[in-house]
């Protein structure tokens, strides 16, 4: 089966709900995935997003903690509880390591801290939207020429086989479960290694680079390309 | 001494008694005529029941012709001076006496003594007292003293010991009060609210630095997002404005790492530590910075053992390790050498990351860890200080103690993980 890259069906547009009492935020969050090519609704409290969140009309809700009337965690598990199971991407100032358990325990998909950067936003939005699309279980993830077996552990190009350290492999396979996304060094660094804190060097460059020279050998068309003040994107386009 | 006194004084006034009556007996018989004196030696002792008074009339050969002593005592000067000597008058066991010898007009030596047993039973009735009193008050005296003295020196080694955990930084510990109330109590009392002042200006402080990175951040995050939207707008790629965003991402790193510092000791997260294996963590910090080192042309081994696992959070310890290794590797030149390593020292783990590079001074180590200084070579390198900062902020969590030396050309920064306070204060006593 042939690996189609995700593509936004701009007839069915995709639909986002801000939960955001702050109005310069929300401007942004809303400028922002608009670009993207989104349409965005905005409740600037907790009960108009609560009543909004459970009729369940959306692709994907953006939840600041922090609300007037009824705040973000009560949303997320009033959500839960109703079955809806739309992905939240959890805003928080809040940046406490408890604080992001809890709020991924109560029923978020994804944590950001504020204050963030709008492409760190947009970048974990469009990860989230697919991943609900991909509900389909692989064994072998392809883009182009390059395919890595999940079962095998194995990882080749035109059907020669790459030699990858652990850590390289697992960078690729989240690569190229989100293919096509723009993957900051914040989401690598957390979805490889597990942490959620800045490592704050260019760390996550060296570990890229290591894994272009292997897998985008002289010859081959590049797949991993740099995305100039984000991160990285695996892609057979560009 | 009161004892001492009162004997002395009665000693002295008995004794001056019995001199009196010798003097007037001395007087007497010198008035009197030759050939009476024998009778009235006789009459004298005649007289005295209680064997008291002594006489004795010696011719100048020596020949005894009156009285009740033996002889005069060759060590008592004839010259009609008081002395105190022993005199034999049998059947009386030889007794302590105040005698006079005086040379009478015929010649003779008349020996003139009071018995003065009484005042030497006296003295050492009071010799003895003095002693049993005297060394009973000594000896209490001793314990009362030794006792008294362990006391202010155990609150004086338990001031000790806090103030050692002050001067590390825990300003929140306070000197102990006895309760007492004795001066030691109130100096205590002063310098704990001169901590209490000192706690709240520091506080005050932090927390000015804190909201001045907190409120930066945001309006420069907005700015970033300009940028970068009006980058997105413009069709070519701007290299000017990629280097602008480049820089305040730096820069917000830079705030993003001071707020890290200060949220790791706000944490009363040592409630949260779970069971964690130092070797796994040390092996995949290790791994994480393979490709860096390799870049450097840097030689990155890991030298440790797998010992058993300790109390920490292992997230922050990851975090701790991982700056020192960004800063080993970015101070070490290309072609250096950078070792991991993880050993059991005295009292638990240590965990060590040893440096080709050109060193700390000794005299600049204690002010590295200052969270935003910059040694001398770190010119170039940035977030050098708050790195380390936050291993401190770390360290200082899990009670551990950091360490900074030197190998023998290059740096070695440890981390012990032990107890600071058990060691410092219980293995090592002061």
């Amino acid at each position: 089966m042939s690996y189609k890259p995700y593509e936004i069906d701009k007839t069915d547009m995709t639909r986002i709900l801000t939960i955001e009492d702050d109005e310069t935020t929300a401007r942004e969050i809303i400028a922002e995935l608009s670009s993207h090519g989104f349409e965005v609704e905005w409740a600037d409290n907790g009960k108009t997003g609560l009543a909004k969140a459970l009729s369940g009309n959306y692709d994907l809700i953006t939840l600041d903690r922090m609300l007037p009337f009824v705040d973000g965690l009560a949303i997320v598990t009033a959500m839960r509880r109703e079955n809806i199971d739309t992905p939240v991407l959890m805003i928080s100032a809040l940046s406490d390591v408890d604080e992001r358990v809890q709020g991924l325990r109560a029923g978020g998909d994804d944590y950001l801290v504020k204050p963030f950067a709008s492409d760190e936003m947009a970048a974990r939005v469009e990860v989230l939207l697919r991943r609900k699309e991909r509900q389909v279980p692989q064994t072998v993830l392809r883009i182009l020429d390059l395919e890595l077996d999940l079962v095998a552990r194995m990882v080749s190009r035109r059907k020669i086989q790459l030699d990858l350290l652990p850590m390289e492999f697992r960078l690729l396979e989240y690569m190229m479960r989100n293919s096509e996304q723009i993957l900051t060094r914040t989401m690598l660094f957390e979805s490889v290694w597990g942490y959620h804190f800045d490592p704050g060097t260019n760390i996550i460059d060296v570990h890229i680079g290591r894994l272009r020279r292997k897998v985008d050998s002289p010859g081959l068309p590049p797949l991993i390309h740099t995305v100039r003040g984000s991160g990285y994107i695996l892609s057979e386009h560009r | 001494m009161l004892m001492g006194f009162v004997y002395w004084k009665t000693a002295r006034e008995m004794t001056r008694r019995v001199d009196q009556i010798l003097i007037l007996e001395m007087q007497d018989f010198a008035g009197t005529r030759s050939d009476l004196v024998p009778g009235k030696i006789a009459e004298g002792i005649g007289r005295d029941q209680r064997h008291i008074y002594f006489y004795g009339l010696f011719a100048s050969d020596g020949r005894k012709m009156a009285g009740n002593v033996s002889g005069i005592p060759p060590d008592l000067p004839r010259n009609g001076r008081i002395y105190q000597t022993n005199l034999i008058s049998s059947p009386l066991p030889p007794l302590v006496a105040r005698a006079a010898v005086i040379r009478l007009d015929s010649g003779d030596l008349l020996l003139l003594g009071h018995d003065v047993q009484q005042l030497a039973e006296f003295r050492g009735i009071m010799k003895g007292a003095f002693f049993w009193g005297g060394s009973l008050t000594v000896a209490l005296g001793l314990v009362f003293g030794l006792v008294l003295s362990f006391r202010p020196l155990s609150r004086i080694e338990q001031i000790q010991r806090v103030c050692e955990l002050i001067m590390r930084g825990d300003i929140r510990q306070r000197l102990p009060i006895s309760g007492r109330r004795d001066e030691l109590d109130m100096l205590t009392a002063i310098v704990n609210k001169t901590l209490d002042e000192i706690e709240r200006l520091m506080s005050e402080v932090k927390s000015v630095c804190d909201n001045i990175a907190h409120d930066l951040r945001t309006p420069l995050t907005r700015l970033r997002a300009l940028i970068y939207r009006a980058q997105q707008q413009v069709d070519a790629p701007n290299a000017m404005l990629e280097q602008v965003i480049s820089e305040m991402d730096s820069l917000l790193l830079r705030f993003r790492a001071l707020l890290r510092i200060s949220e790791i000791e706000n944490k009363q997260r040592q409630a949260g530590f779970k069971a964690v294996h130092l070797f796994d963590i040390l092996e995949q910090a290790v791994v994480f910075f393979e490709p860096l080192a390799e870049d450097k042309s840097i030689d990155l081994s890991m030298s440790a053992e797998k010992l058993a696992p300790i109390q920490g959070d292992g997230e922050l310890l990851f975090e701790a390790i991982v700056n020192l290794l960004d800063n080993a590797i970015k101070f070490t030149p290309v072609g250096g050498k950078v070792v991991a390593r993880l050993s059991q020292g005295s009292g638990g783990a240590r965990i060590d990351i040893i440096d080709t590079g050109p060193g700390i001074e000794a005299s600049e180590r204690a002010a590295v860890l200052n969270r935003f200084y910059r040694g001398a070579n770190g010119q170039c390198a940035p977030g050098f200080g708050l790195g380390l900062g936050i291993v401190m902020a770390v360290v200082r969590l899990h009670d551990f103690e950091f360490e900074l030396g030197g190998a023998d050309s290059g740096t070695r920064a440890t981390i012990f993980c032990r107890s600071f306070t058990l060691h410092r204060f219980i293995e090592k006593p002061l």
